[in-house]
C-alpha cells in the first residue's frame, strides 16, 4: 500500500514538473475561468444598464439655474445637473457619461442620447417628462410652480419583497455561474485528459509507463488526481470571479446576497468546496473514460458529449422542481447554493450528493477498466 | 529464459489474425533474432512477450512461471524497446531517468550511478539538462535505450532497434547488445534486416504469416533448408510457408 502511495504521488510530482515546464496551460486553467466570470457579470451589467438603469445629466447655462434644477432632480434620481453648454454635452454623451442629457438652451430644451449606448426605455421616458417639466421652468418660476400644483403626485411601490428580489438575484446569478463553471471545468477536464492520456498514447509515450511495474490504475490515478486539481483549481478561480465580478459590476446584488449570507459564510465556503470536490470527482472520472480511447479525436467527441449532458443536468432546476433534484450532483449546484444564500441550510440533500456521486464514480471505474481493458486487448 | 508456445493473437477490433502460432525459446546468453518480412507477426509477438498485449491463446513463460501470473514481477526483469516508443518531450534525460527510475523502485543513489554509467557510454552525459524533444532521431534513441535500460533488465527486447539510424549510432547499439549478452542477459531482437542478425544472433526465429517456421542456430539456416546463403534460406521459407489464400483474396478484393 505504501508503495503504491509512494509511486502514485511520484507520479503527480512527475505531472505536476511536467505542467510547470509549460506554465500556460496552467495560465489558463486558473485565468480562463476567472476572466470568464469577470467578463460574465460585466455583460450582465451592460445588459441592465441598457434596459433598464441610467445615468441622466441636466446641463444649465448659469450657477443660478443649476441651483434651482437641482431641486428637481430630487424626483429624477438619475439625473445630475451641471453648468455646461451643447458641445460640452455632446462630446460627454459620445463618451457615454451620462447616457443621455438635457440642454437648457436660451429658448428651448434639447435632449441628447446615442442610440449606439443607450436603448433603455425607462431613460427615454423620464427625460421626456423631465424636459416637458423643464419647459415650464423656463417660462419663469410662476407658470413652473402651476405646472407643479397640476400633476398628481406619484408615489412608486415595489411589489418584491426582499426575499423575493433575492431569489430573482440568486435565480440569474447561481444558474448562470452554475452551468458556466461546469462548463469551464468540464472543457479543463476533457482538454487536459485528451493531453494528458490520449495524447501520450498517440506520441507513444504512453507505451514506457505502461511498461513499468507500476500498476496501470496506479499511473491513472496519478495522472487523473492532478488532472482532477486543476479542474478544482479551474472551479475555484471561477467563484472567486463571479465574486469579484458581482462586487465590480453588481454591488447591490452583491450586498443583498452578503446580508442574506450573515453569518454562514463558512458553510457556504464549505458547501462550495464539496461541490467542486464532487464535480472533481465526476469529471475526473469521465476524464478516465475519455482517455480509455486510444485517439484524441474520440476523446473530444465523448468530450463534446459529456459537456451537453453536464450543461443540460445544471439547467434541469430551470425546467422543473422537485425535492429529487437536490440530490442529484451537479444538477443540485445551484438548488443548494441558493437555499444557503437563503440562510437555509441543508445537510441531508448534500450528504446524499455526495453518497451518489461516489455510486456514481465506482460505475465509471468499473466501466472505464472495461474500455482500458479492450483497448489494451 | 522465455518459453513462447502456440501463441496467438486475434484483434477483435478489426478481426486480424495477427498471430497464429508461435513457438519460440530463448536461453539466458544469447541472442536470439526474431525474422520475417513486413507483416509477420513480429511486433505483435514482441508487445506480447513484454506484456504490453495479451494473448488471445498460448503460453508465454519467463523462467518456468507463466507471465500471467507475476505480471507485475516480470515487468521488472525486462527491458522493452521499439523505434516506435517516445519519451516525454519536456523532460531532460536526467529528469527522465529520475522519473522512471523512481517508477522502476530505484534509490537515488542506484538512480544516479546507473544513470552515470549509461549516459556515459552512450555519449548523453553531457545533454543530461537538455530537453529530450530538441534531440536528434539517433540521440532520443540512445536515450531511450539508455532509460529502457536503467533498472539492470535481464531480459531485453528490441522491436527494429537500429532502424532509421546512422552507421555510428548503429554500431555504439550493437557493441553494447554484445556486452550485455556477455553479461548473461536474455536478449531477443526483432527485425527483418538480415545483416543485422547474421553479425548478433546465436539464434534465429523465423516467423511468416503470424507463425513459426524456423527455429535453429543462425549458422545451421542456410544448411536447413539446403541453400547456400542465408537470404537464400529465408527467401525458401517464405516460398514455402506463405498463405497463397491471403493473396488470392487480396486480388479479389
Amino acid at each position: 500500500m505504501n508503495r503504491k502511495k509512494h509511486l502514485a504521488s511520484h507520479i503527480v510530482y512527475s505531472e505536476w514538473r511536467k505542467i510547470c515546464k509549460t506554465p500556460i496551460q496552467l495560465v489558463l486553467v486558473i485565468i480562463v475561468p476567472f476572466v470568464l466570470m469577470l467578463f460574465l457579470f460585466w455583460g450582465l451589467h451592460s445588459v441592465r444598464t441598457s434596459t433598464s438603469s441610467y445615468n441622466g445629466k441636466i446641463y444649465c447655462q448659469t450657477e443660478e439655474q443649476r441651483a434651482y434644477v437641482t431641486s428637481l432632480t430630487e424626483r429624477y434620481p438619475s439625473f445630475n445637473c451641471e453648468v455646461g453648454d451643447i458641445e460640452i454635452a455632446k462630446s460627454d454623451v459620445h463618451h457615454g457619461n451620462p447616457d443621455i442629457a438635457l440642454v437648457i438652451g436660451d429658448n428651448d430644451i434639447t435632449g441628447i442620447y446615442d442610440s449606439n449606448l443607450l436603448s433603455s426605455s425607462k431613460a427615454m421616458q423620464e427625460t421626456a417628462d423631465l424636459g416637458k417639466e423643464l419647459s415650464f421652468f423656463l417660462e419663469g418660476e410662476e407658470v413652473h410652480a402651476r405646472y407643479l400644483a397640476s400633476q398628481p403626485e406619484t408615489k412608486m411601490v415595489n411589489l418584491s419583497t426582499d426575499e423575493e428580489m433575492l431569489d430573482n438575484v440568486l435565480d440569474q446569478v447561481v444558474g448562470v455561474v452554475g452551468m458556466i463553471l461546469f462548463l469551464s471545468m468540464a472543457s479543463n477536464a476533457m482538454t487536459m485528459s485528451g493531453h494528458s492520456i490520449t495524447g501520450e498514447k498517440e506520441r507513444q509515450t504512453f507505451d514506457t509507463l505502461v511498461l513499468c511495474p507500476t500498476p496501470l490504475h496506479t499511473v491513472l490515478f496519478g495522472k487523473v488526481f492532478v488532472i482532477g486539481t486543476q479542474i478544482f483549481l479551474a472551479g475555484f478561480m471561477g467563484c472567486l470571479g463571479t465574486i469579484a465580478g458581482l462586487y465590480l459590476w453588481a454591488r447591490s446584488d452583491f450586498r443583498l446576497i452578503a446580508r442574506s449570507i450573515d453569518g454562514n459564510a463558512m458553510w457556504l465556503l464549505v458547501l462550495l468546496g464539496l461541490m467542486l470536490s464532487i464535480s472533481m470527482l465526476i469529471t475526473g472520472i469521465f476524464a478516465i473514460i475519455a482517455s480509455a480511447f486510444p485517439e484524441t479525436k474520440k476523446t473530444a467527441l465523448f468530450g463534446s458529449l459529456g459537456m451537453i449532458v453536464v450543461s443540460f443536468a445544471s439547467m434541469i432546476p430551470s425546467f422543473t422542481h422537485t425535492s429529487i433534484l437536490k440530490y442529484i450532483p451537479i444538477t443540485n449546484f445551484s438548488l443548494l447554493m441558493k437555499d444557503t444564500c437563503k440562510n437555509q441550510i441543508q445537510v441531508a440533500p448534500v450528504l446524499g450528493s455526495i453518497g451518489i456521486a461516489i455510486l456514481v464514480s465506482i460505475l465509471c471505474v468499473i466501466l472505464s477498466r472495461r474500455l482500458w481493458e479492450r483497448s489494451h486487448e | 529464459m522465455i518459453t513462447i508456445e502456440h501463441l496467438k493473437k486475434t484483434f477483435r477490433k478489426n478481426k486480424v489474425e495477427a498471430v497464429k502460432d508461435v513457438n519460440l525459446t530463448i536461453e539466458d546468453g544469447e541472442i536470439y533474432a526474431l525474422l520475417g518480412p513486413n507483416g509477420a507477426g513480429k511486433t505483435t509477438t514482441m508487445r506480447m512477450i513484454s506484456t504490453l498485449l495479451t494473448p488471445t491463446s498460448g503460453k508465454i513463460e519467463y523462467d518456468h512461471v507463466p507471465l500471467e501470473k507475476d505480471e507485475e514481477n516480470i515487468r521488472r526483469r525486462i527491458a522493452f524497446l521499439t523505434n516506435e516508443i517516445r519519451l516525454d518531450g519536456q523532460f531532460t534525460p536526467n529528469e527522465l531517468a529520475d522519473y522512471y527510475g523512481h517508477l522502476y523502485e530505484m534509490s537515488r543513489e542506484q538512480i544516479v550511478a546507473r544513470r552515470d554509467q549509461l549516459f556515459e557510454y552512450f555519449g548523453i552525459k553531457d545533454f543530461g539538462n537538455r530537453r529530450y524533444e530538441t534531440f536528434s532521431t539517433g540521440m532520443k534513441q540512445k536515450t531511450s535505450i539508455a532509460i529502457c535500460l536503467l533498472h539492470d533488465p535481464d531480459t531485453i527486447i528490441f522491436d527494429e532497434p537500429t532502424n532509421g539510424l546512422d552507421i555510428l549510432t548503429q554500431h555504439l547499439i550493437e557493441e553494447y547488445l554484445v556486452k550485455l549478452r556477455s553479461e548473461g542477459k536474455c536478449i531477443i531482437l526483432s527485425t527483418h534486416i538480415l545483416d543485422l542478425a547474421r553479425r548478433l544472433a546465436d539464434k534465429v526465429g523465423i516467423v511468416v504469416d503470424g507463425r513459426s517456421v524456423f527455429e535453429g542456430p543462425m549458422s545451421e539456416l542456410a544448411s536447413s533448408q539446403n541453400v547456400e546463403t542465408v537470404e537464400e534460406a529465408f527467401l525458401k521459407l517464405y516460398k514455402d510457408n506463405h498463405e497463397e489464400q491471403t493473396i488470392i483474396g487480396k486480388n479479389n478484393k
